[in-house]
């Protein structure tokens, strides 16, 4: 026989897990990640921010949700792109340039996702909130690529992961424990392609 | 003839009437407001003559807000009912039936295309219908054109011929010869922007209904503010990424422009030119839907372009150098073909040989440097490379090959201290390495 602490809630229906509607997002196509997530990938209207010093892999799991930097259309060609669907604008030479050209990019609403490789550059906690707002009522996943990670833990990115030497760390995310732990072997196999590609045999 | 008289109420320019050549190629203006159109033959484009009113009406309200337009068979006709009778279509060889409750002041307005020279014979001949008892128009068409010639002469004959419709009139098809220029003198200098809009907006709103009736698009437009005091100008020059007639980019477009100027003193006179270029015409396919999206990319472009900044669609060119091998481009990219074409006639067989095929099937890395960074020698002995012999090997012809340039490279796969995977390369002239990119 079932007893709760307090009676004054006994009836009061509580929602079962199938009945919750788990919050938007977009799949990685990176399972270990996606399982982990509530949002079964990186969320939908709402800011992320990647972490990890250049060739660690955070474009490359960028790319991989717009498969759906300077990016290197050859690379992108073999993750099957649309290069018709893919809007590239040249890194803005300010700070302001970059926060209006986010807004006008978010508010155009022609996008899902919108990348955003910080090199130099970094926006301020009041631009962050501002665009977050915008993003959620654009329904726009805006990732940031930080290629200097940082310990400090944003709460306004609602999605933080850092890529590491042998592993990814998720620092933050919604409804999980955090940090998780990822195994880096596990995530990266899904970035190098190239080494896969039997034809050329690269690292027999 | 059907025509269809606009009263625009205000005084216009003559160009004001390219505005109207929708309608029809035979388009007149008659100073100070009036513009004629022949819509006998094109009337059936807009639906009948209703539609064609309408239509005109819609123009017309980008000139003055409160146009009036009727249809009759003869101008002058048309234009008595443009004043007396708004929106009136008198019925087709039977205009004189519009005349039926019209008050004698009526006469001044039967001109059309020829005003009267003087206005005292037309007051002196409605004073004298008065003291015969006439109060109304269409009693006048009872006199006979004999009784208004002893009278009045040639005068009254014209007077007779038109309200009997044998005045012919012909409106000739207009060349349009204006520019497409705009100028405003402000009586009260503005140094706000929406205030200066809203001055802008009107000669923009003219401007942009002649480029319709001409059926050009712009594709760039000039605007010059004059200062008030100094003799400061402000050139300002809009121009998308391809030729719109779309006002309200144009008008984004300007006051994004206006936003970001620090003006010395605020602004007493402007100037707008239009540079047209003609309509480009696309043969949609049938089962092609238009693609609405196509003109929010454009927008979106030409108001990066705007800002200085650069944005556009990857589009791959056949290059092996990997910095050669993608551009920037404002349209839609085009395909990369990578595989030969084989073209059959009938028994023999051709190939061409598609250039830097190899490409697609070579890992590139997904961030590459702009410039290649030279590593020093304690900086290449901490890498791992993955490979001891080369992954790739890309060169240019022995006669371009040239120390500067680095135009002969190996490259390797390399593993940094930090876990980072690089694309490096070794020049085979120098034997210096360098880093290309990351496969991040």
């Amino acid at each position: 026989m079932k007893t709760l602490a307090l009676p004054e809630f006994a009836d009061i229906p509580f929602v079962s897990a199938e009945h919750l509607q788990p919050p938007a997002g977009l799949a990685t196509g990176v399972s270990v990640l996606d399982d982990f997530l509530l949002w079964k990938g990186i969320p939908q209207g709402d800011l992320s921010l990647f972490q990890g010093i250049p060739g660690t892999g955070a474009t490359s799991l960028w790319v991989r949700i717009v498969q759906n930097a300077q990016l290197f259309p050859a690379h992108l060609t073999h993750h099957k792109l649309n290069l018709k669907k893919l809007l590239v604008v040249k890194e803005p030479r300010e700070n302001e340039q970059l926060f209006w050209m986010l807004q006008e990019l978010i508010s155009s609403s022609l996008f899902e996702v919108i990348g955003c490789n910080l090199k130099e550059l970094f926006l301020k906690n009041h631009q962050l909130q501002k665009l977050k707002r915008l993003c959620r009522l654009h329904k726009v996943a805006l990732v940031f690529i930080n290629q200097k990670p940082v310990k400090f833990i944003n709460p306004l990115f609602s999605f933080m992961v850092s890529f590491q030497r042998d592993f990814v760390t998720i620092q933050r995310a919604l409804h999980r424990p955090t940090p998780f732990n990822i195994a880096g072997s596990m995530i990266h196999a899904n970035f190098m392609h190239q080494f896969k590609d039997s034809a050329r045999k690269l690292l027999s | 003839m059907r025509t269809l008289c606009i009263n625009l109420k205000t005084a216009q320019e003559s160009s004001s009437a390219e505005a109207f050549l929708i309608l029809s190629p035979r388009v007149q203006f008659r100073f100070p407001q009036f513009i004629f159109v022949d819509v006998e033959s094109t009337s059936h484009f807009f639906g009948g003559e209703k539609g064609c009113l309408e239509k005109a009406l819609h123009i017309a309200a980008k000139f003055s807000p409160d146009a009036a337009a009727a249809i009759a068979d003869t101008p002058s006709a048309a234009q008595v009912f443009a004043r007396w009778r708004p929106s009136y279509i008198a019925p087709a060889g039977k205009e004189q039936e519009g005349f039926r409750g019209l008050g004698l002041d009526a006469l001044k307005d039967l001109e059309g295309l020829q005003p009267w020279a003087q206005k005292k014979p037309v007051e002196h001949m409605i004073s004298f219908f008065h003291t015969l008892g006439v109060h109304g128009l269409e009693d006048v068409l009872n006199f006979r054109m004999n009784s208004l010639r002893e009278r009045w002469g040639d005068f009254g004959v014209l007077l007779w011929n038109r309200l009997h419709s044998q005045d012919a009139q012909v409106i000739s098809p207009l060349i349009p010869r204006d520019p497409l220029v705009g100028y405003g003198y402000l009586d009260d200098p503005i140094g706000a922007v929406p205030l200066l809009m809203a001055r802008l907006r009107p000669h923009l709103d003219i401007l942009f209904a002649r480029l319709a009736g001409l059926s050009r698009y712009a594709q760039k437009v000039d605007v010059i503010l004059y200062c008030e005091y100094s003799d400061k100008k402000y050139f300002l020059t809009i121009e998308p990424v391809s030729p719109t007639r779309d006002q309200v980019l144009y008008e984004d477009l300007l006051e994004k422009k206006l936003s970001q100027l620090t003006l010395e003193n605020p602004v007493r006179e402007f100037e707008i030119s239009v540079f047209d270029v003609p309509e480009k015409i696309q043969q949609l396919d049938f089962f092609e839907p238009r693609d609405n999206t196509e003109d929010r990319w454009r927008r979106l472009i030409s108001f990066a372009r705007q800002a200085d900044c650069e944005m556009g669609f990857l589009q791959m060119e056949a290059s092996h150098f990997p910095e050669q091998s993608f551009r920037l481009v404002t349209d839609w990219p085009e395909d990369f073909k990578a595989s030969d074409v084989i073209e059959r006639q009938e028994d023999a067989l051709q190939i061409k040989s598609v250039y830097a095929k190899g490409l697609s099937a070579s890992p590139r890395p997904s961030l590459l440097l702009p410039q290649p960074q030279p590593l020093s020698a304690a900086e290449v002995q901490k890498l791992r490379f993955v490979s001891s012999l080369p992954s790739e090997r890309i060169e240019s012809s022995w006669w371009q090959i040239s120390v500067q340039e680095l135009r002969n490279r190996d490259y390797y796969f390399a593993l940094s201290q930090h876990g980072q995977l690089l694309w490096v390369f070794k020049d085979r002239i120098n034997s210096q390495v360098y880093l290309h990119g990351y496969f991040d």
